[in-house]
């Protein structure tokens, strides 16, 4: 495989082909040295490859095959749409070939710790939709818009289906131009050019001033503390978020922590550390 | 009263409980119904003091015949009261959590008439919920000292998690406070809660379709620095409520000023985050860590180190313990290690099965090797660079922020100094560059 001239593979730009990049990797028993999207340009020469859905099913069922988790971290670490995931991937698949289900603790070779952060980022944004998504009423329907880095729809139908079977829902994904939509019992994920929707109606505006309300009111004044916040729930995600419309963050003066130093604390020792 | 306006009275007078957890219960979705429940429990919001809001916390009604002096709902105090009906509440709750504002509902109340009257009416909201709308979510309820144990089973069955609120950490405090409420009113409903669980688990043994009693266990608080207690009694009251009551949470919360009163801290008294965040600290050693409170804390040493986690501080003081071996060290001791955590030290574990660790391996691991360093042996070995001096270790375990801000004059006055801080980068830059 190392004497022939570098290469680099291209691709349709989907999971199914970035699939069908490992099967013919191993089919021509070469090792690609970059895998592309189409268009992208390289310095190498490229060996464009044709998707076949086939294919792609067989290395998809080898995964699994290997371990569940193993072709859970395949799915995310695609779902996580970070720079280089295909590389990456593509050298993460190959060592699970070579070892097996263990792939996902051998986190001192870099492929696997690069996809281990992938997943990782993937499902935490996944999560904090979870947390953090904001659904109004349309007539009887729910609507919420988002506007994730990863491809989060899977996660979020699977936990809000069970959530809210006898709703009606539509989650778009403003990034992705993808919707998911549910009614009882089904959901789909399919892509939408674009959503415009009407004003809602008078409930829905009632509930959304009752949030913000209760918002406002919960949070305890002595305790102000919007750096704290903004760790829990960084500013990227407040935009569709209902009860954050309009939040101005005040200068305020946080308590410092230390009030004041026991007698029993050595004095020497802090005039040596203090510089 | 519109509906915004109750909203705000109850919420308002809610909040000074800290517990919003959603955690304890595992339960998947139904047909026909709504809500499922997450074992971690999930926040949906975090309010501008950076606590999580997960649940929809208010009371029933905060018209209280008793007049406990450290609390806004008392009889004696002039405020606005408010009641939601039980449809309105329910509805509300629902409206909410179909548009996964929350997670569920903590349901409390001030004492309307007598403890059974309160009880009834929470009951009612509970029983509206879970049988009309078929609401699947999370529900909190505070029980009510004083009211029927029968009532309180009912409660029990209709929510997930259960709390009484211990208050104040002693019962002289208790008694000096709230002369109406003895110690044990409230300890007898958790004794009943405690026992209500144990017996739902045998029965739920035998016949599967048994209907569950707090299936998130129970819960409780204290208010911290309304009265003279120190950490260590706290602490002692902590470690008992786990192993007496079964608890799986003790909650602290700072005690904010909210009344005037010569047996209470003035109004102006900042709320003492520190002490809190200390003990939510020592809380966890007690919980995941296998200390004991009279290790974390004993008569010579009544309150916590300002600038020492309680784990460093018992590390520092237990010095002659360490260093430890990474690689044959039981995990009992490996979690005593500061810089390692319950999750670090289970994957040393694994690790350590498949070769010897040094300490690149540990970084990977997650291990915190700024505080570990002074305390493990990597194959009988320090690390690299690394000298055990009383004073490294405290440098490197104390945060330089802290100690700036301890040596700082606090409050005192003080005569206006050019140089009040040693001049930093930023400042000599400054002046070189003609910014001043």
């Amino acid at each position: 495989m190392s004497d022939r001239t570098a290469l680099a593979y291209t691709f349709d730009g989907s999971f199914g082909g970035l699939l069908c990049c490992v099967f013919e990797s191993y089919m021509r028993k070469e090792e690609p040295v970059d895998i592309l999207p189409e268009g992208e340009p390289t310095f190498y020469p490229c060996h464009q490859i044709h998707t076949d859905l086939a294919q792609a099913k067989r290395v998809w069922k080898s995964l699994v095959h290997i371990s569940r988790e193993t072709a859970g971290w395949v799915s995310a670490g695609w779902a996580s749409c970070s720079a280089g995931r295909e590389r990456s991937l593509y050298q993460f698949i190959r060592l699970a070939y070579q070892y097996g289900a263990q792939v996902t603790s051998m986190f001192a070779e870099p492929a696997v710790d690069q996809v281990f952060r992938m997943v990782r980022s993937q499902r935490n944004e996944a999560h904090l939709y979870m947390e953090l998504l904001r659904f109004s009423d349309y007539k009887g329907s729910l609507v919420s818009v988002i506007s994730p880095k990863c491809l989060v729809l899977q996660q979020l139908a699977r936990h809000f289906a069970d959530r809210f079977p006898e709703e009606r829902f539509l989650i778009y994904d403003e990034t992705h131009r993808q919707g998911l939509f549910y009614q009882p019992y089904q959901w789909t994920i399919q892509t939408v050019d674009g959503l415009e929707l009407n004003q809602p109606g008078e409930e829905e505006y009632l509930f959304r001033s009752l949030w913000q309300r209760y918002y406002n009111t919960i949070s305890i004044e002595g305790r102000y503390n919007p750096k704290c916040r903004q760790t829990h729930c960084p500013k990227r995600f407040w935009k569709h978020m209902t009860e954050m419309e309009g939040v101005t963050i005040q200068e305020g003066s946080v308590e410092p922590p230390i009030q004041s130093l026991p007698s029993s604390f050595p004095k020497a020792i802090l005039k040596e550390i203090h510089p | 009263m519109d509906l915004l306006e109750k909203l705000t009275i109850l919420a308002d007078a809610a909040k000074y409980d800290a517990a919003c957890t959603s955690s304890g219960v595992s339960r998947s979705g139904r047909k026909g119904g709504i809500g499922n429940c997450a074992a971690a429990g999930i926040c949906h919001s975090f309010s501008a003091d950076g606590r999580c809001i997960s649940l929809l916390k208010v009371l029933m009604t905060n018209s209280c015949i008793y007049d406990c002096k450290y609390c806004v709902n008392r009889r004696s105090n002039d405020c606005r009261r408010a009641a939601f009906s039980p449809r309105e509440l329910a509805e509300l709750t629902i409206q909410f959590y179909r548009r996964n504002y929350i997670e569920g509902l903590f349901l409390s109340s001030a004492v309307l008439k007598n403890p059974d009257y309160t009880c009834e009416r929470m009951i009612e909201v509970l029983a509206l919920l879970r049988g009309e709308y078929r609401f699947n979510g999370y529900i909190h309820a505070k029980a009510i000292p004083g009211a029927d144990p029968l009532l309180l089973y009912r409660l029990g069955t209709l929510c997930d998690r259960m709390s009484v609120n211990i208050e104040l950490p002693s019962q002289k405090s208790l008694h000096l406070l709230c002369p109406e409420k003895r110690k044990e009113d409230i300890l007898k409903p958790m004794g009943f809660i405690r026992d209500g669980i144990q017996e739902n688990t045998s029965e739920l043994v035998r016949y599967h379709h048994a209907p569950k009693f707090a299936p998130a266990g129970q819960s409780t608080q204290m208010i911290i620095g309304a009265t003279p207690d120190t950490d260590l009694q706290i602490l002692r009251l902590t470690q008992a409520m786990y192993q007496k009551y079964r608890l799986k949470r003790v909650f602290y919360s700072a005690y904010m000023p909210v009344q005037a009163d010569s047996l209470l801290p003035t109004l102006d008294t900042k709320p003492p985050l520190l002490r809190e965040h200390r003990l939510y600290q020592a809380d966890w050693l007690l919980r995941f860590y296998g200390f004991q409170a009279e290790e974390l804390l004993d008569e010579a040493h009544q309150n916590f180190h300002p600038l020492l986690d309680p784990k460093c501080n018992w590390a520092v003081q237990h010095i002659d313990q360490f260093p430890v071996e990474v690689n044959s060290a039981p995990y009992e001791i490996l979690l005593r290690v500061p810089g390692i955590g319950v999750k670090s030290a289970k994957r040393i574990l694994s690790a350590r099965r498949a070769g010897p660790l040094g300490f690149e391996g540990l970084k990977k691991i997650g291990v915190v090797l700024k505080r570990a360093q002074f305390f493990l042996l990597c194959n009988g070995k320090l690390m690299e660079g690394v000298s055990v001096t009383p004073t490294a270790v405290l440098r490197a375990l104390v945060s330089q922020q802290d100690l700036e801000r301890a040596t700082l004059p606090q409050g005192a006055p003080e005569q206006l100094s050019l140089f009040d801080r040693p001049p930093q980068k930023e400042d000599v830059i400054q002046c070189l560059t003609g910014q001043l």
